[in-house]
């Protein structure tokens, strides 16, 4: 875990220095071709990324341990993704957010429930009424 | 003498009640919709301007300049309350803006945003009263070979000067390039890196990525170590608390008179606009002011420099606007559509043709802003209630406005997928130690970088000698090479006090 | 004082609501119902795709439309919202649209880069994806140089550029885009090897061409008209096949004898593919309302340079064949057609 972001800056940073070369071609006529920056850039991030990872192995610097709990907001973005295609993407917030706060947070079922609704419509006043942004409806969309 | 006969005159009309109340409603909704994460000034203001379509020309004016300076006022709250910038100037502003919110002082941060950019504001459209159609003259002077060199000392000081080893920053600075280079190349026209995907052929979104880098890994943040927010729903912060002692005024007033003038030139310059201006006033703040060391800790200066520019710049993108008819910033340009609803016609002439419509614009911006300060001032005691709400309510709620924020930047559900990665990823960025707002300044640069490079190489026939013999140009590069050079050599001289 | 800022806020608040009120009804609809087509009734709300970013060209012309069609009421008691799905060259938006049902409710607004995008990228959705409706107007470019150069007309500019071949920059905005395919058309059919330069926007080439750094630049006429008339630069001719009235002065390729060097770009409107007749004529009758409204000629098209030419249904249909294949022709001719 300690060098995981040289370890992959390196990768991405090589292989945007292959594809550069090989595919995009650095020079195009009397100026730069499609893959000029992409050898430039990735060519600087591998070379810090390899000195950044030297000095580290030198230091013997450990990172701290992966939390588990991080995980959790990334899977109530899935759960408010997979609800988006049933319920609406507003409506699946709600619901995402009323779980949350009653299981995660372990709040009141009534206190739970009064802040999904005020942020509801909170949300819905200014994003869709206010400012008129489309959001996607859902199946639930459809049926109504 | 005559313009400042025009300028009272403009003066007196905006100042019609009728008048005020537009300007009011509209520094009022520009704030609003300025602080929501997702839209953002270029957006707020085309989101807007239909309001004005039903008023009278000067009313319909005077309110379009509340609108557009409540933007600008308005996209420094969410920095500051919730580390959502609301745009890319705004990027600076949370660095030192969140850093107080988190030590308790949001009032204090929100009063000194609000104070350095009146402070900005005002001194940028001072500048263009007096000098709009001379200073626009010298920034059609910069070129495409100015701009790369720019550009290049602008990546070298962002990449220099943020985190404790140069390499976290460098090496973050050019993440974001690469994350820049996805969708369709600027110069040639062919698609890089979207392995097919259609959302990806115009490249990643920026907002999407800002809400995802700060606002939901901050929320991640808030699961893995809650007890870094006890600060939230804690006791009420007091407007007493909250205004600025004399000590943090004098540090405040001269970083934002600073970055206002710098920050006014920067905007005047084609296509840089405030996001340059904004990060380049930021790291000459960190260089020469006293508490320097301590920028992004959490210091009032930090805050001043950036806000104070940003807003500096959004005035002097007005210079090529009204005294060439050239917008410097999409902003500008929604600007000028609303403009010219109104029988404004940009060009050359227009400040000798239509001088009474020039002053009294300016005359509204001078409004505008004012009207603006009054307005954050007052709202400033609402808005810190937010920091009332303990983390674990908070958390749920950070999180749908930025599932909504990313999603509304384009309407697109591709969006929020972007802004959930981009939030993991910046979470193992900052537990690694990686600064994330150079990350996003190069992301927002590099397709700018691009374009102007091919342009240099095609205008010289080719030959890069162009990037040495243009002075302007050739100064930059050297200031470049120093920036670089001086903490080397100065280690290699004196190692002892370098390492102080 | 509190109470005085009390006082403030609230004003504020009724008055921005109010003004809400207002620009949502200007966007909505209206009362009356007075559609021609009786056979063909919406089955909803009107979703109108805006496949560019709000502020823009294409945005601007979906947003006036809506407006005239909400002011005269010609949607009966359904509403139109404008939804900007920006991205790709407006592959982003055709994708969307594609998957809506084709019953009338989405429309979508329709350019030549639509036509282009799938061409020089190889993938995305192309026109025969989806269904024609009818075209509204078409958009002029010019050329234009500084009013200080040593060539002043076509032929003097051409000379010049014989002489100094891949020596001329010229500027436009984007790559790829309808501004590359007018320099293309020089290069192709009057025998010169110009440089083309892309910007991001028509204000930055200006910029960069008031500054000294290019040579010429293409421009729409709304983009150039302030600097013509100020004399900072001079339009040498206008593409289109007839002078633009907005600038009676300005000759035309075709009139100075090169024929081929001929160029517009349509702006129409398109739907899911798969629309029925009665659909398509419904829309073609509300749009052949709109664009007889003052708010349309004048405010649009006469402020922004444009030409009107309505061509509805079946005709449209072929004319967009006919433009696809000559876009085909110059990318073709430019090597920017995908492999």
């Amino acid at each position: 875990m300690t060098y995981i972001v040289e370890i992959v800056s390196i990768i991405a940073g090589i292989a945007y220095m292959l594809t550069g070369i090989l595919r995009y071609g650095i020079w195009k006529g009397i100026s730069i071709g499609g893959g000029f920056m992409p050898l430039l850039c990735g060519g600087l991030v591998t070379l810090f990324s390899v000195l950044m990872l030297i000095s580290k192995i030198k230091k013997g610097e450990k990172a701290e341990k992966f939390d588990k709990k991080a995980l959790i907001p990334v899977g109530a973005m899935i759960a408010i993704l997979l609800c988006n295609y049933l319920v609406s993407l507003l409506g699946a917030c709600i619901v995402v957010a009323f779980l949350w706060l009653k299981f995660i947070e372990k709040y009141s079922v009534r206190k739970s429930l009064l802040v999904s609704v005020i942020m509801f419509a909170a949300v819905y006043g200014i994003f869709r009424l206010w400012l008129n942004v489309p959001f996607p409806e859902g199946l639930l969309g459809e049926l109504l | 003498m005559e313009n400042f006969a025009f300028l009272f005159q403009g003066f007196s009309v905006a100042l019609l009640p009728a008048n005020i109340l537009a300007a009011l409603a509209g520094a009022f909704m520009g704030i609003v919709v300025g602080a929501m994460p997702g839209i953002g000034s270029l957006a707020g203001c085309s989101l807007l301007l239909p309001l004005t379509f039903h008023m009278n020309p000067t009313t319909g004016i005077i309110m379009l300049a509340g609108i557009y300076y409540g933007n600008m006022y308005g996209g420094a709250f969410s920095a500051i309350l919730l580390n959502i910038p609301g745009d890319a100037p705004a990027v600076m502003t949370a660095l030192d803006g969140y850093a107080m919110t988190k030590k308790g002082k949001a009032g204090k941060a929100l009063f000194a945003a609000n104070f350095a950019s009146f402070l900005g504001g005002t001194i940028g459209i001072i500048i263009l009263t007096v000098l709009a159609p001379t200073l626009a003259k010298v920034g059609l002077k910069f070129g495409p070979a100015e701009m790369v060199s720019l550009l290049l000392l602008a990546f070298c000081s962002i990449g220099w000067m943020m985190g404790e080893d140069p390499k976290y920053g460098l090496i973050s600075t050019f993440l974001g390039a690469m994350l820049a280079l996805v969708g369709m190349d600027p110069v040639n026209g062919q698609l890089r890196f979207t392995g097919g995907n259609v959302n990806l052929y115009s490249g990643l979104t920026f907002i999407p990525i800002v809400i995802g880098m700060f606002g939901f890994s901050q929320v991640i943040e808030m699961m893995t170590n809650r007890a870094e927010f006890n600060f939230l729903g804690g006791e009420k912060l007091t407007i007493k608390g909250s205004l600025l002692t004399k000590e943090e005024i004098k540090g405040v007033a001269p970083n934002a008179v600073r970055s206002g003038l710098l920050g006014c030139f920067i905007g005047i310059l084609p296509g840089a606009g405030a996001t340059i201006a904004s990060f380049l006033c930021y790291m000459t703040g960190k260089k020469v002011s006293k508490r320097g060391k301590d920028f992004g800790t959490g210091v009032v200066q930090g805050i001043a420099c950036s806000e104070g520019a940003n807003n500096a710049a959004a005035a002097g993108a007005f210079a090529p606007l009204l005294s060439l008819g050239l917008p410097g910033s999409g902003t500008a340009a929604v600007l000028l559509g609303g403009l010219m609803m109104w029988g404004l016609q940009p060009g050359p002439r227009l400040f000798t043709e239509q001088a009474d419509f020039c002053w009294g614009l300016l005359a509204s911006m001078y409004i505008g802003n004012v009207i603006c300060i009054i307005i954050a001032i007052a709202v400033i005691p609402f808005l810190t209630k937010i920091l009332k709400v303990p983390a674990g309510i908070m958390a749920p709620i950070i999180m749908t406005l930025c599932v909504v924020g990313a999603y509304a930047a384009n309407n697109n559900i591709f969006d929020v997928y972007v802004m959930i990665i981009a939030g993991f990823v910046a979470y193992f960025l900052n537990k690694s130690k990686y600064p994330i707002a150079p990350l996003l300044l190069a992301f927002v640069l590099t397709s700018t970088l691009e374009t102007a490079l091919s342009q240099a190489f095609k205008i010289n026939g080719g030959s890069p000698s162009i990037f040495f013999t243009k002075p302007i140009s050739l100064g930059l590069l050297i200031a470049m090479l120093l920036l670089i050079l001086v903490p080397v050599i100065a280690k290699k001289v004196n190692p002892k006090k370098a390492a102080e | 004082m509190k109470k005085f800022l009390a006082l403030l806020m609230a004003t504020a608040m009724t008055l921005s609501l109010a003004a809400c009120g207002s620009g949502n009804n200007s966007t909505g609809s209206g009362s009356a119902s007075s559609s021609g087509a009786e056979t063909f009734a919406l089955s909803g709300d009107v979703e109108f795709v805006c496949p560019f970013s709000a502020g823009g060209g294409s945005d601007l012309y979906a947003r006036t439309a809506a407006n005239v069609m909400g002011k005269l009421g010609l949607l009966g008691n359904r509403s139109i919202t404008i939804n900007n799905k920006t991205g790709g060259g407006g592959a982003v938006g055709d994708a969307y649209t594609v998957t809506k049902k084709p019953d009338g409710t989405t429309i979508t607004t329709y350019v030549s880069a639509q036509i282009t995008s799938p061409m020089i990228t190889g993938n995305g959705i192309t026109y025969k994806d989806l269904t024609p409706i009818c075209n509204l107007a078409m958009d002029e470019y010019t050329i234009g140089v500084l009013s200080t150069a040593e060539y002043q007309t076509v032929d003097e500019f051409i000379a010049y550029a014989k002489e100094h071949p891949g020596k001329i920059t010229v500027g436009g905005s984007g790559s790829g885009t309808e501004d590359e395919v007018c320099t293309g058309l020089i290069e192709l059919y009057c025998g010169v090897d110009l440089e083309y330069i892309a910007y991001d926007s028509s204000a930055e080439v200006m910029t960069a061409m008031l500054g000294g750094h290019i040579d010429a630049g293409i421009y729409n006429p709304n983009e150039a008209i302030s600097q013509y008339e100020a004399g900072e630069c001079t339009l040498l001719a206008a593409f289109g096949p007839e002078r633009i009235s907005v600038l009676p002065d300005v000759p035309t390729f075709t009139e100075l004898g090169y024929k081929d060097v001929q160029f517009q770009q349509f702006r129409g409107i398109f739907g899911p593919g798969g629309m029925s007749e009665e659909s398509v004529d419904y829309w073609c009758d509300v749009f052949s309302k709109v664009i007889e409204d003052e708010d349309w000629t004048q405010g649009y098209l006469a402020n922004n340079g444009l030409t009107s030419k309505f061509i509805p249904g079946a005709e449209f249909s072929t004319f967009i064949d006919e433009e696809a294949a000559k876009y085909e022709a110059v990318l073709n001719a430019l090597g920017l057609l995908a492999q």
